[in-house]
């Protein structure tokens, strides 16, 4: 009885953790190659198992899946800004290390680094891609990644493809993924072009995440009526008996 | 579970911001020389419950984690030196530059300032001014018996004198150029200022390096795009908008909670 009134409290609190996530989704709907996170639900049928196994059967966010999917890309006409149309990720290093991000709106930093709006350098095939002394209307970047300045090759941006990125990067926040793999197990593959003067906007949809918090507002309305009946139910047996 | 109403904020305050850049760049539409800003946002720390990859309790890997995000924070107002539209003015005062220069001139503190705004005039000493009386660097004075002023794409400002049969030369402008310009501090005034971000200045003459060719009796306008900042409008109000929602509705979550108990 009592493990009822657990149960659709548990709904409740999963509920709310579930909105945090719609919410920050919403929250960074202009943010530059932002993915959206999706907050997963304990299935039905596990929840039905451990109950018939007499194991906790609360509901709850198991996990946050992020959503990799490619967002919407548009002209900036800046030629520092690049969006990858396809998989793989910028790779950057920062003070705690490489990092990977989809947000491409770089600029040049004193000595003519590649560099983001936090001032992490864009890696090239050497280290940090370095264009200095070059007037910034003859830089060019072709699909595959190459910077060429004045019509010469000067480094290619290193692109890191992960098959499975949800299974390997998670968020450190400021636009960053960082991988809890070496790179050298991600494997290969996977195919991307680099469009120079576009910048990739995230990938959250207004209209999908309007309705799952209205969905979210229900289901958590619903808990609140089951905890309610669980304790009529409880009261009655308290004071009818 | 107050997490979501601070992270909803977070997203209101970045629309607002969003909004104030747009509204900037509309109301100088027609600024000379003046270049749009852009908004870049990241997303704030994520609060992170479980990393995907890693030892599940049961012994498998987790194929996904938990993490859930706090909201969003900008990161730079960044300016885009893109060429403006180029008008023609005849006025031979009016200069442009075609290319990423920019003009120098001499502040009354002594400083130098950077300038995309051509629309230079006299001063009563003769000499090339701003709008706001601050004379280009370096100085050119213009003769008060010259009857016509000719500058050429690279910079030579020449004058003809009565009696005189051919041009004379009374000075050259100079331009400057930065590895960063997205880096200069805006002071106002159609001015900028170097700062530690874009490096220091590198000067030269017109026409070469990248520096831009100076076109006479024409004026840079803004770059800003009318139709661009009226689109960016409508999604900043949206998103600030559906940011509102969110509040509202983890708002009438907390009373369904605080319903719990009748």
């Amino acid at each position: 009885m009592i493990r009822g009134l657990f149960n659709a409290a548990s709904g409740i609190v999963a509920m709310m953790q579930a909105q945090e996530v719609i919410i920050n989704n919403i929250a960074n709907i202009s943010t530059p190659g932002f993915k959206k996170d999706i907050p997963v639900y304990r299935s039905f049928s596990n929840i039905l198992q451990r109950r018939i196994k007499n194991q906790e059967s609360q509901a709850r966010v198991e996990a946050t899946f992020t959503d990799f999917s490619q967002g919407e890309i548009e002209s900036t006409e800046g030629s520092l800004d690049l969006a990858i149309k396809g998989d793989g990720f910028f790779t950057l290093l920062t003070p705690q290390g490489i990092a990977y991000t989809r947000a491409g709106n770089f600029t040049l930093d004193k000595t003519g680094r590649i560099v983001t709006a936090e001032g992490y350098f864009l890696l090239g095939k050497n280290g940090p891609i370095s264009v200095s002394g070059s007037g910034k209307s003859r830089l060019e970047v072709n699909s595959k990644g190459d910077v060429i300045v004045d019509g010469t090759v000067v480094d290619r941006i290193r692109v890191q493809v992960f098959p499975k990125p949800s299974s390997f990067l998670y968020k450190q926040g400021k636009n960053l993924f960082k991988s809890i793999a070496t790179v050298s197990t991600v494997g290969k593959g996977g195919t991307y072009d680099i469009k120079q003067g576009y910048v990739e906007l995230s990938n959250v949809d207004i209209v999908q995440e309007i309705t799952d918090l209205l969905i979210n507002l229900r289901l958590y309305e619903s808990a609140q009526r089951a905890v309610q009946l669980q304790d009529e139910t409880l009261g009655k047996i308290c004071n009818g008996i | 579970m107050l997490r979501a109403l601070w992270t909803a904020a977070a997203g209101m305050k970045a629309q607002q911001l969003f909004i104030d850049t747009i509204a900037n760049n509309l109301a100088n539409v027609n600024t000379t020389g003046f270049k749009k800003s852009r908004v870049d946002f990241q997303d704030l720390l994520y609060q992170t419950v479980t990393i995907a990859g890693t030892k599940a309790p049961g012994g498998g890997q987790l194929p996904v984690g938990i993490q859930i995000g706090h909201g969003v924070q900008p990161v730079a107002i960044e300016r885009l030196f893109t060429q403006g539209e180029i008008t023609e003015t005849k006025n031979p005062l009016d200069l442009v530059i075609e290319g990423d220069g920019f003009f120098q001139v001499l502040q009354p503190d002594g400083s130098i300032a950077y300038t995309r705004d051509g629309a230079f005039k006299l001063d009563k000493d003769g000499r090339l001014v701003t709008a706001n009386g601050l004379p280009l660097e370096p100085e050119i004075i213009i003769p008060p018996e010259a009857t016509n002023i000719s500058i050429s794409h690279d910079g030579t400002v020449s004058v003809l004198t009565p009696g005189a049969t051919a041009p004379q030369e009374v000075g050259k402008i100079t331009l400057a150029k930065f590895i960063n310009p997205a880096g200069l501090k805006s002071i106002g005034y159609n001015l900028y200022k170097t700062t530690d971000a874009s490096g220091e200045a590198i000067t030269g003459t017109p026409g070469l390096e990248g520096f831009g060719t100076i076109s006479q009796g024409f004026l840079e306008m803004s770059n800003v795009q009318v139709v661009e900042e009226m689109a960016n409008m409508i999604i900043a109000q949206r998103a600030y908008e559906i940011n509102s929602k969110a509040i509202q509705t983890t708002d009438e979550m907390l009373r369904i909670a605080n319903n719990l108990r009748r």
